[in-house]
């Protein structure tokens, strides 16, 4: 392996070196005592959390595969005009900011419920539409149903033809989905804070009990540790079993049907159900962003920039409300946390994706590097990070900027994960050419890799961009009052008494609302422009 | 002239082509015929600077080149798959040349006008690579070429994949033009009619070796 090859992906493992790696070393060697080991892992409680933790994310997958499949079932075998909206809208929960989806569940069911398992399960459900959907799907697209014909021809029985021929080239897919959305779950914190309320403790949101409210940072890294195995085992789990399907029939060709007749009935029907469901939550929380108590008022919306709004209103003592400068400097530092995430991650995955496609085979190690950020829950980074960067010089934890450090980390795997299939499809011989033609090293780069890669660069910075916006776990950790992203500023306020607090909460998670969709929007539509390249110049 | 000796090419651990010679004289034209997976390719990649030489020279005008990067020896590849920039128009595909060192837009464009008038493409500046039929192509990706005014060009297997009345019209349409720049041509294909229509003299790869 040359230098020369690794170069570009030195800054980025730099970057992950300082932040991520030595954050989780300070923290294992300097918060943990052999002590804290045996006395968290023989405390009943840690058991009885780490329970609760497993079966709740199991729970939530199982809820979330009744959701989705469905939809991914008539979505993955039909072609029907729309298909595309569809799926972007029913995949819209996965890149809202979790906090919104909880205040958006609060908004919807009744008071009983804002508190309560159903209501951790359905937010989880509903994030975790799109990966079914996203996974399975075009698996479903992609596999011949003349293989099931076959199959019957031959005397196999339905069970028998589901389990040779139907499960063997679906499983992959389903495993993968299903370890994701257990993955996400099971480290959720947000929603589990927001909507599980005191009583349910899962291992994330128990971290950061104890790091903050207890102090005790010994225990809350050894249950970090305990975190990491479980998602470990589930990720090698997952593994195992993809390899074993490469048995699995390969990929034919497309076989859609049209939907028609009874099927697209029964297609208007799902779509319909699941979009929404999708929907309620958001219309429910636009409609109370517009109601302080059970009045309906601007007030909420004009507190944003009005802070004779707060005392004006009478069913909120102004006390309880927070003022215009607190909600809009949120904003502003939310915004300028995800632009500066984004293109520093931006910046360093282009880099690290580089050296991976241009290593090949050889190059696993380091994609395999660049995932380590999605083995460390964010409440665990943000952790290690407070007690790293604490004195002197380097202490930065009071800075609008580390936030974004921190994003821009947990951001870096998705960014890669774009960036590399696509790279790997820009064919070498294009390089050729413009070598042949003249051009540089550093011109090719310019000219054949960026260019051909601009839809997947404004697709990764979109989804970093997305990702802060609504990062939850790392920011509460990190944030100093006053200078409070979106997401922490809205628990914040859904934490407190008072009505017109509430809607404040309501009108805030409608702005991030607004603004996680039109960064999407803009990333597909940037993707699309590119499908008719233009003229194109440096003159 | 073009003068490849002793030229040893190795992909990985495997020995692609194995003590080859060519000799070829300023403005003429000649075709290496062999089957496929002979090396061909390899061996126009390896003149080209796309692929490292593991022993042996090339010179092209008495200077030795085997050494110098793709983008500075002056050779020009019409690739088999033409390989334009899906990104750009035709026009930009054209004097994308020109742009690597920097000249104008303007000039670009008129400049690629030029081209594309010469290989009968007259007024196709503006399309997209994608709305192009396989002969436009191939036009396109030869105007490419030829725009960059190299000293020797390099034809890997041309005319491959279009219909016979398109092959035909373009042959001789390469040949008039070919004729017109006295444009120094080493020509790899596996249809030996074609290299007779187009080269002034053929040969086998596998004469081109010594063992």
């Amino acid at each position: 392996m040359s230098n020369r090859s690794l170069r570009a992906a030195i800054p980025a493992l730099v970057w992950l070196a300082i932040f991520l790696l030595l954050p989780v070393v300070v923290l294992l060697t300097a918060q943990v005592e052999a002590s804290d080991v045996s006395r968290v892992l023989t405390r009943q409680s840690t058991w009885r959390i780490a329970w609760f933790s497993l079966w709740q994310a199991l729970a939530s997958v199982i809820a979330t595969f009744a959701l989705a499949l469905p939809l991914t079932w008539f979505i993955g075998r039909h072609q029907f005009r729309g298909r595309g909206v569809v799926r972007a809208f029913a995949s819209v929960g996965f890149f809202l900011p979790s906090v919104v989806v909880a205040a958006g569940f609060i908004a919807l069911l009744p008071t009983r419920l804002h508190v309560s398992l159903a209501a951790m399960i359905a937010a989880h459900a509903y994030f975790n539409i799109a990966v079914v959907l996203r996974v399975i799907a075009p698996r479903l697209e992609t596999f011949d149903i003349g293989l099931l014909a076959a199959a019957r021809t031959l005397g196999a029985g339905a069970l028998r033809t589901f389990t040779s021929v139907a499960w063997p080239a679906m499983r992959t897919a389903v495993v993968s989905a299903a370890g994701v959305v257990f993955i996400y779950c099971f480290t959720s914190y947000a929603v589990v804070r927001t909507l599980g309320g005191v009583t349910r403790n899962t291992i994330e949101s128990d971290i950061a009990v104890r790091a903050y409210a207890i102090g005790d940072l010994g225990g809350a890294v050894v249950l970090s540790l305990v975190q990491v195995v479980v998602i470990a085992t589930v990720v090698l789990l997952g593994r195992a079993l993809a390899r074993d399907a490469a048995t699995a029939p390969r990929r034919t060709t497309l076989t859609l049907t049209a939907a028609a007749g009874v099927r697209a009935i029964v297609g208007a029907v799902i779509i319909v159900v699941t979009l929404t469901l999708v929907a309620a939550p958001l219309i429910a929380l636009a409609m109370s962003s517009f109601q302080v108590g059970d009045t309906w008022s601007f007030a909420g919306w004009r507190s944003l920039v009005d802070n004779g709004a707060v005392a004006a209103t009478p069913e909120s003592a102004p006390a309880d409300a927070t003022s215009a400068f607190a909600l809009v400097d949120s904003l502003v530092t939310s915004g300028r946390t995800a632009v500066l995430a984004a293109i520093v991650a931006l910046v360093l995955a282009t880099g690290l994706a580089r050296t991976v496609v241009r290593l090949g085979t050889r190059g696993r190690w380091l994609d395999a590097v660049s995932m380590v950020p999605l083995i460390v829950s964010p409440v665990t980074l943000g952790l290690g990070l407070v007690v790293t960067f604490d004195s002197g010089w380097y202490d930065w934890r009071g800075t609008w900027w580390f936030v974004a450090v921190v994003h821009s980390v947990v951001g870096l795997p998705l960014a890669v994960r774009v960036l590399v299939p696509v790279w790997r499809n820009v064919a070498p011989s294009l390089r050729d050419a413009a070598a042949v033609l003249g051009a540089t090293p550093r011109q090719r780069f310019i000219d054949i890799d960026l260019r051909l890669l601009r839809p997947a660069l404004v697709a990764a910075a979109g989804l970093v961009a997305a990702v802060s916006l609504g990062e939850f776990g790392a920011a509460s950790m990190l944030s100093r009052s006053g200078a409070e992203t979106l997401p922490v500023m809205i628990a914040r306020l859904l934490g407190r008494t008072g009505d017109l607090v509430r809607t404040q909460a309501f009108v805030l998670a409608t702005v991030l609302v607004v603004a996680c969709v039109s960064a999407l929007l803009l990333v597909e539509s940037g993707a699309r422009n590119h499908s008719h390249p233009r003229d194109n110049t440096h003159a | 002239m073009l003068d490849v000796v002793d030229l040893t090419v190795r992909r990985g651990a495997q020995v692609v082509v194995r003590r080859a010679d060519l000799l070829v004289k300023h403005g003429e034209r000649v075709a290496v015929h062999g089957p496929s997976g002979c090396g061909k390719t390899t061996l126009l990649h390896a003149i080209a600077g796309l692929l490292a030489v593991y022993t042996g020279q090339i010179l092209l005008d008495g200077v030795d080149i085997t050494a110098t990067a793709a983008n500075r020896r002056g050779i020009g590849v019409v690739f088999q798959d033409d390989q334009l920039f899906p990104h750009f128009d035709v026009a930009e595909n054209v004097a994308y040349s020109l742009r690597v060192q920097g000249v104008a837009r303007r000039e670009r464009r008129r400049h690629a006008d030029d081209w594309l008038e010469r290989v009968g493409l007259g007024g196709f500046a503006q399309r997209t690579i994608n709305s192009l039929s396989g002969g436009e192509a191939k036009r396109v990706a030869l105007a490419r070429t030829l725009a960059a005014s190299p000293r020797v060009v390099l034809l890997d297997e041309p005319l491959t994949g279009l219909d016979a009345s398109l092959h035909d019209r373009l042959l001789i349409d390469l040949r008039l033009l070919f004729d017109q720049l006295q444009t120094t041509v080493v020509l790899v294909t596996h249809d030996r009619d074609e290299g007779a229509a187009l080269a002034h003299r053929a040969t086998e790869f596998s004469a081109l070796l010594r063992e």
